[in-house]
């Protein structure tokens, strides 16, 4: 747990903040085995919650359908980065999928965030919350031994 | 899924792990659910992960074995490219770990700062241990290898269409 220590955490204002600037995350839902499958999706944080697009016939989508749990990762790793500058976030939960008059409000947000594979627009979008979220900030570290 | 299971790595996505190593290790939690946690990966010859034995990362992969990896381009990339890695976690006994001649990518994951070259990580003794010491760390079991022997490799534009 050590890169998961408590004072490594983020604060929900600032996993609001780092959340809100990311656009790609990695989706991990289940096989009907059971095991674990990858993708890479476009997203969006609105008012705590994780907001992303699966595109059609992705075995992701499939999964979905099957079993609503999902884990949903983002993280700011740029190229050449300082270990001490990396921070991410893993979203449990159970796939809502949106509906209604927040699908039409998110349609306009998602049309400008092609899919990070495939660059298309189409596919229903999921979310989840933040109640069992798990954080990091490796500048807080430092600040660690700052102290 | 066996030994015998274990898939050849496609030539494309083989080359696109070699030049980067950001890696989303996905697992299985103690319920059932999915979990995934950004770290390093280490290919070259199979991809391997290094992590500490006492984390959430290791007792999930020790209670089952099943993981996907997501090996990405960096998060600043332009266009995104990445390879999915699914299979199950071998944890490499440290005798196998510090054997001359291994595969480049253990070579690297016991030595981070080795580029893959196959010297022996220098170990200081208990009393001169310094933060980042890895293959010290490996050889008192703080810290474990995993090889994930594949069952699915491919660029992720391939793989991800439905069966």
């Amino acid at each position: 747990m050590a890169r998961e220590h408590a004072t490594i955490k983020m604060s929900l204002e600032e996993l609001g903040d780092f959340a809100s600037a990311e656009t790609r995350c990695i989706v991990a839902t289940l096989e009907g085995d059971g095991g674990p499958w990858g993708d890479a999706v476009s997203c969006a944080y609105r008012a705590e919650r994780l907001y992303f697009r699966v595109p059609l016939a992705t075995r992701t989508l499939q999964n979905l359908e099957r079993d609503d749990r999902v884990c949903c990762v983002i993280e700011s790793h740029p190229a050449g980065a300082e270990y001490y500058t990396i921070k991410g976030a893993m979203f449990h939960g159970r796939a809502a999928r949106a509906q209604g008059e927040t699908e039409r409000e998110l349609a306009s947000v998602f049309a400008a965030l092609p899919d990070p594979v495939d660059g298309d627009t189409q596919g229903p979008i999921f979310s989840v919350g933040v109640e069992d979220v798990a954080s990091f900030d490796f500048a807080k570290i430092v600040r660690r031994f700052d102290q | 899924m066996s030994e015998s299971d274990r898939v050849p790595i496609p030539a494309d996505a083989s080359e696109f792990m070699e030049r980067n190593g950001r890696t989303f290790m996905l697992t299985v939690r103690k319920d059932g659910s999915p979990t995934g946690h950004p770290m390093a990966g280490f290919f070259g010859g199979s991809l391997y992960l290094n992590t500490y034995g006492a984390s959430v990362k290791s007792k999930n992969l020790e209670r089952d074995d099943r993981i996907c990896c997501v090996v990405t381009n960096p998060s600043d990339a332009t266009d995104f490219e990445g390879v999915v890695y699914r299979g199950v976690a071998r944890r490499v006994p440290v005798e196998e770990v510090f054997s001359d001649d291994v595969p480049q990518g253990l070579a690297w994951a016991r030595n981070p700062r080795s580029e893959g070259s196959q010297s022996q990580p220098d170990v200081p003794p208990e009393d001169q241990r310094k933060i980042g010491e890895t293959a010290g760390r490996i050889k008192r079991g703080v810290r474990v290898i995993y090889e994930i022997v594949p069952s699915v490799v491919a660029m992720i534009a391939s793989a991800r269409s439905k069966e």
